[in-house]
C-alpha cells in the first residue's frame, strides 16, 4: 500500500516509537509492549465494517503528538471556564491537544488512596500496578488500535481502592484545538471490590472548525471489581474534521454493576467499540448511548455483551437522530456462554430520521449457548411523521420547531433516565446547539 | 366588516378526488356555527383544509380570515393569526410533556400577535403568568395539574385526548376555533365540561365552527346557526331547531326534500 509506505517514511516509524519511549525513560517492559503494538500495526488492516470505511483520513498528513516535555500550553479561552470548573471538582484532568495541563484531586480522596492521574505519571509512580493492567489488554484489533497502543502518550488512570466510595463525580476533559494532530491515549478505570465511582469524560473542540482533519484514538479498560459500582459517562463533541476511534473494554466481576452513558454528537467519523465481559455471577451492565448526526457525519457504534457467568444482566439501548446526509450503524452482539444460565440480555436500537437522506443500520446478532436465559433485541428506524408535524404546526410551531420538538421528545425519556443531571443538561444543550447549526 | 371567517366556493381534492365541491360559509365575530352531516360528507376535509394540511389540495375558492386570504399561508401562520383546530383524531407526540408543549405554543402564538397586534391580548407572557393561566383553564375543564406532566396525547384515553384539545384551545385563545367531533366518544358529563370550556371563550373575539353528529353538545353550545353538509356542500342552513330535526329524523328526510341521492356511507 502506497499510503502505508509514505506513512512509514514520514510521520510514523518504529524508530520514532523507540525514541519516544526512551525520551520518557520508560521501563524495558513498556518499550517491548509498544514494539509489539508496532508489529501489529504493520500487520493489521485499517478499521472498517460492512457499512463503514475510513475515507478522507490521510495518515501521512497526521503528526502524532509524542512530545514528552511538559511544555507550557496556552489555555484556549473556551477552556478557561472548564479549567475553573475543574478546580472545583473532586477530581479533574484536563488535556489540551494531548498534553496534560491540569490535574486535580481532592485531599480527601488522595487520603483514601484514590489515584487519578495521567497514565504517564502513573507509570512512574505505580509501575507494577500499571503493568499489571496494561498486560491484560486484549490484542489490537486493527491498524489504528495498534497505533494507539504503540504511541499512546497519556490518558486518565483512575484507581479506586477496595471499599472506597467516591461521592462526587470525577472527570477528564480532552480538548483539540489544532488540525493535523494524531492523539493517542490509553485510559484505565479500576474499581476494586465494593468501591463506587462516577466518572465523566468530555471531548471538545473549539466552536470554530479546524482547518483540516485530526485523528484521535482512545483505548479504555474498565475493571469493576466484585460488588463495585461504576457509572461511566462520556460526551463526545469533536469538531466535524476529527476522526475518532474509541475502544472500551470492560470486565465486570461478581455482583458488580457498570452503567455506561455515552453521548455522540461530533466528529467526522466516529468508530466506537465497547466490549462488556460479564465475568462474575450476578454481574450487570447497562449501556445507554445517544447520538445525533448531521451533515456528512458517520457513526459506527458497537456494543457487545459477553455473558460468561450465571445470573448476569446486560442491557444496551441506543437511540439516535439522523439529519442531512449522515450515516449511523449500530452493531450489537449478545453472546451467552454455556455456563451463563439464568442470564438476561436485552438490546435495542431506535433511530429517528429527520429528512430523507440519512442512512441508518442496526445489526444485532445472538450467540446463545445456554438454554435457560432470556434474550431479546429490537431495532427500528422511523421517519418523522408528517401528520405529527402538521399537528404541531396547527399550534403555531414553525416546521423547524415542530421537527425539533419531535426530536426532543424522541430523546427525552432516555435523557431523563441518565443518572447524572449535569450530563442530562450537557446533552440537551448540545442537541439544541447542534440543531441550530452552532456546533 | 364583522366577518371573521369567510369561505367562498371552496373546492378541495384529496388524492385526486374532489371532496369539497364549492362550499360557502361565513362566520361573523362572536358567532357559533354547527355543521352536521353523514360520515364521509367532507366535514374533516373542511376542517383540515382550513388549517392548511398539505395533503388537501384547494383547487378553487377563497378563505378569508379577518379579511385576509389565508390559503397561501402555512398552517403555523394561520395558527398564529388565531385559527385553531381541535382534531377529530389528535396525534401522540411522545416524550413531550403537555405543559412544556403548551408553553411553547403560547410563546409561538404571542410572538406573532406582538407583531400584528389586532386585539388587546398581544403581549409577552411571563412563565408565572403562564402557570396561572394554565391552572385556571385546567380548573374549567376539571383536569388535574398532574395531567400536564404526561407526554402529549401519549396513552391518553379518547376522552382525555379531546379534553386536552380543548385545554389547548383555552390556553391559546384563538379567534376562530374549529372543533372536529370533539364531543364524539365522550360521556355525558365530559360533553358538558367540554361545552363549558368552549362557552368560557364566548364573546366578541371568539367564533366557533363545531362539527358534530349529536344534538347533545349543541344543547350547551346553543349555536347561532346549524348547517347540514352532504357530499362536499352545505345543503341546508337553519337555526338550532334544525339540529333537533336531524337528531330525531336523521338525514334522509332532508336529502329527500332536497332531492339528493344518498351516496354509500363511508366510514371515516
Ligand atoms: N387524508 C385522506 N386521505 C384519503 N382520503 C381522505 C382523506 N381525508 C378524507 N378522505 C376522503 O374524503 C371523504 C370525506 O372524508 P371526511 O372529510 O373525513 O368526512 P367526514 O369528516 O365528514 O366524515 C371520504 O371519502 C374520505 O375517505
Ligand atoms: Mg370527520
Amino acid at each position: 500500500m502506497d499510503a502505508t509506505k509514505a506513512l512509514h517514511e514520514k510521520n510514523f516509524s518504529l524508530e520514532q516509537v523507540e525514541a519516544f519511549s526512551a525520551s520518557r525513560n520508560e521501563p524495558e517492559w513498556l518499550l517491548r509492549w509498544r514494539r509489539e503494538a508496532w508489529d501489529a500495526f504493520e500487520a493489521l488492516p485499517m478499521p472498517g465494517t460492512r457499512y463503514t470505511q475510513v475515507r478522507g483520513l490521510d495518515l501521512t498528513a497526521i503528526e502524532p503528538v509524542v512530545d514528552a516535555s511538559t511544555q507550557k500550553i496556552l489555555i484556549p479561552k473556551e477552556l478557561k471556564e472548564l479549567v475553573e470548573e475543574g478546580t472545583n471538582e473532586a477530581g479533574a484532568l484536563l488535556f489540551v491537544n494531548g498534553t496534560l495541563i491540569q490535574s486535580t484531586l481532592s485531599a480527601a480522596l488522595k487520603k483514601k488512596g484514590v489515584l487519578f492521574t495521567d497514565i504517564t505519571q502513573a507509570i512512574e509512580e505505580e509501575p507494577d500496578l500499571v503493568k499489571r493492567y496494561l498486560q491484560k489488554l486484549e490484542k489490537p484489533a486493527d491498524r489504528i488500535h495498534a497505533l494507539q497502543r504503540a504511541l499512546f502518550n497519556g490518558g486518565p488512570f483512575v484507581y479506586i481502592p477496595k471499599g472506597v466510595a467516591v461521592e462526587q463525580p470525577i472527570k477528564t476533559i480532552q480538548f483539540i484545538t489544532e488540525s493535523g494532530l494524531g492523539l493517542f491515549s490509553q485510559g484505565f478505570l479500576i474499581a476494586e471490590p465494593e468501591s463506587s465511582v462516577t466518572y465523566l469524560e468530555e471531548f471538545y473542540s473549539p466552536h470554530t472548525e479546524l482547518e483540516s482533519v485530526a485523528l484521535q484514538a482512545t483505548g479504555s479498560r474498565v475493571h469493576v471489581g466484585r460488588g463495585a459500582q461504576v457509572n461511566f459517562a462520556a460526551v463526545q463533541n469533536w469538531s466535524p474534521q476529527i476522526f475518532n476511534f474509541t475502544r472500551r473494554w470492560a470486565q465486570i466481576d461478581q455482583d458488580a454493576k457498570l452503567r455506561w452513558t455515552l453521548g455522540w454528537l461530533g466528529g467526522r467519523l466516529t468508530m466506537s467499540h465497547i466490549e462488556n465481559i460479564l465475568d462474575g455471577t450476578g454481574a450487570a451492565v447497562e449501556d445507554v448511548q445517544i447520538f445525533f448526526t448531521s451533515g456528512r457525519q458517520h457513526f459506527d457504534l458497537t456494543s457487545n455483551l459477553r455473558h460468561q457467568k450465571p445470573h448476569t444482566r446486560g442491557e444496551v439501548t441506543v437511540k439516535g437522530v439522523l439529519k442531512d446526509k449522515s450515516e449511523a450503524s449500530f452493531w450489537g452482539r449478545i453472546r451467552i456462554e454455556p455456563g451463563a444460565q439464568h442470564s438476561n440480555a436485552f438490546q435495542s436500537s431506535r433511530s429517528l430520521i429527520v429528512e430523507n437522506g440519512p442512512r441508518s443500520n442496526a445489526i444485532p446478532s445472538l450467540e446463545i449457548e445456554a438454554n435457560d436465559v432470556r434474550c431479546t433485541h429490537a431495532a427500528s428506524a422511523s421517519q418523522v411523521d408528517e401528520e405529527q408535524i402538521f399537528y404541531l404546526r396547527s399550534r403555531g410551531f414553525t416546521a423547524d420547531q415542530a421537527r425539533k420538538t419531535i426530536v426532543d421528545g424522541f430523546f427525552e425519556p432516555t435523557i431523563a433516565g441518565i443518572p447524572l443531571p449535569q450530563v442530562q443538561d450537557r446533552i440537551r444543550d448540545l442537541v439544541d446547539r447542534k440543531w441550530q447549526g452552532q456546533i | 366588516m364583522t366577518e371573521q371567517l369567510e369561505i367562498k366556493n371552496l373546492h378541495v381534492n384529496v388524492e385526486g378526488k374532489e371532496i369539497l365541491k364549492g362550499l360557502d360559509l361565513s362566520i361573523k365575530k362572536g358567532e357559533v356555527h354547527a355543521i352536521m352531516g353523514p360520515n364521509g360528507s367532507g366535514k374533516s376535509t373542511l376542517a383540515q383544509s382550513l388549517m392548511g394540511h398539505p395533503k388537501y389540495d384547494v383547487t378553487q375558492g377563497e378563505v378569508l380570515f379577518k379579511g385576509q386570504n389565508i390559503l397561501d399561508l402555512e398552517p403555523d401562520e394561520r395558527a398564529r393569526m388565531g385559527l385553531f383546530l381541535a382534531f377529530q383524531y389528535p396525534y401522540e407526540i411522545s416524550g413531550v410533556p403537555l405543559s412544556r408543549f403548551l408553553l411553547q405554543a403560547v410563546k409561538a402564538r404571542n410572538e406573532e400577535s406582538a407583531e400584528t397586534a389586532s386585539n388587546g391580548k398581544a403581549k409577552k407572557l411571563a412563565f408565572g403568568e403562564f402557570r396561572k393561566l394554565l391552572k385556571e383553564k385546567l380548573e374549567i375543564l376539571r383536569m388535574d395539574e398532574s395531567f400536564t406532566k404526561r407526554y402529549l396525547n401519549e396513552g391518553f384515553s379518547g376522552g382525555e385526548k379531546k379534553r386536552a384539545e380543548i385545554l389547548q384551545m383555552l390556553v391559546l385563545q384563538p379567534e376562530i376555533a374549529i372543533l372536529d367531533e370533539t364531543d364524539s366518544g365522550l360521556d355525558i358529563d365530559s360533553v358538558k365540561i367540554v361545552a363549558e370550556g368552549v362557552n368560557s371563550m364566548r364573546g366578541e373575539n371568539f367564533g366557533c365552527l363545531a362539527i358534530t353528529h349529536y344534538q347533545r353538545i349543541l344543547n350547551y353550545l346553543k349555536p347561532d346557526y346549524v348547517h347540514v353538509m352532504v357530499a362536499g356542500c352545505i345543503v341546508k342552513s337553519g337555526d338550532y331547531q334544525l339540529a333537533r330535526e336531524l337528531e330525531e329524523g336523521g338525514y334522509d328526510p332532508i336529502l329527500e326534500e332536497l332531492g339528493i341521492e344518498r351516496e354509500a356511507e363511508e366510514v371515516s
